[in-house]
């Protein structure tokens, strides 16, 4: 039990640890580009856009924090 | 070409994550014992080797080809996603540097607080080490599988990452405690943009996407996501210094 909570943590912190809108985020991505059809033209470039707008609102999300912070 | 990518993602990956594990081998060895220490860091290559040789032919063995890429893209991209992010933020100046040095001597502090056991090997500095290399060698164990497995190229990963281990290994048995002059962000930020890449592709890949230059589409994933960090930590910095300094705090 006590080595399946830790592999479970382990995943748990791989996974989602402290930015679970990256994970979120891919999730909405792959299902998205699932939505649009296999085959379609647009699908790859859909795929890298919705990539680096995943990255950057989990960098926003941080940078807000961090602005939030500065002003206590 | 999309080789040469492979080898310099699982390399790099390995060096950052080897300098990690270096810096507690190393506290661990001053502080306590080197005999421990080493056996320690053995000990945990060899259960990281056990896992690559166990997990690696038995998934390709049983899982469909097209689930598998799926399934590794996704996990590249989350992974890869987690470490873009965090070079991002530092490059920005939104998050300190990863200083191994400070690492270093808090770890060796923190050890020799720690008494000596009377017998030959010291169990702290063999846990210590072991559990150093274990864990840091985990996510290099996760990119060789995952790259290795959805190239068919688990060998090459291996020797790929074997040979940033030994390198690291012996870089650092020279330069000992100056690990802080490793470009550890460079290097986090290229393994990062690289396993996005090939996440990237491989995901679509599982669902069928079809890729316009099909395997040399990787690197211009891999150009596409370069210029998009490059112009993010311009912007975010930008935007950072400006709210401070309006705000008289620099």
């Amino acid at each position: 039990m006590k080595y399946l909570r830790a592999f479970a943590m382990f995943w748990w912190d791989f996974l989602i640890g402290d930015t679970p809108e990256i994970f979120i985020g891919i999730v909405v991505v792959l299902g998205i580009v699932a939505l649009l059809g296999k085959g379609s033209s647009v699908q790859p470039f859909a795929l890298a856009v919705l990539v680096i707008a995943t990255v950057f609102v989990s960098v926003w999300v941080e940078f807000s924090r961090k602005v939030k912070a500065s002003k206590k | 070409m999309s080789t040469y990518v492979l080898v310099a993602a699982v390399f790099l990956a390995s060096c950052v994550e080897m300098v990690e594990a270096l810096t507690i081998v190393l506290a661990a060895g001053t502080s306590r014992s080197w005999r421990s220490a080493l056996e320690g860091s053995a000990a945990g290559i060899a259960v990281l080797t056990l896992l690559v040789v166990g997990i690696g032919p038995s998934l390709v063995k049983y899982v469909p080809i097209g689930s598998l890429r799926f399934i590794i893209g996704a996990l590249l991209l989350i992974f890869g996603l987690q470490w873009l992010r965090k070079a991002i933020l530092r490059s920005a100046g939104l998050k300190a540097m990863h200083n191994e040095d400070q690492i270093f001597e808090d770890e060796v502090k923190r050890l020799r607080s720690i008494p000596k056991s009377t017998s030959g090997r010291d169990s702290t500095a063999f846990a210590v080490a072991f559990k150093g290399v274990f864990l840091e060698g985990l996510e290099v164990v996760i990119v060789v599988l995952t790259l290795g497995l959805t190239n068919h190229k688990l060998l090459l990963a291996s020797v790929s990452a074997l040979a940033a281990v030994i390198l690291v290994g012996i870089v650092g048995a020279i330069v000992s405690k100056q690990l802080s002059k490793v470009p550890e962000n460079a290097m986090k930020m290229g393994v990062g943009l690289m396993l996005v890449s090939f996440g990237s592709f491989w995901s679509g890949e599982g669902m069928g996407v079809h890729w316009p230059a099909s395997d040399a589409s990787i690197l211009l994933l891999l150009l596409a996501y370069s210029v998009a960090t490059a112009l993010m930590i311009r912007v975010l910095s930008w935007q950072y210094k400006g709210r401070l300094t309006s705000r008289g705090a620099v």
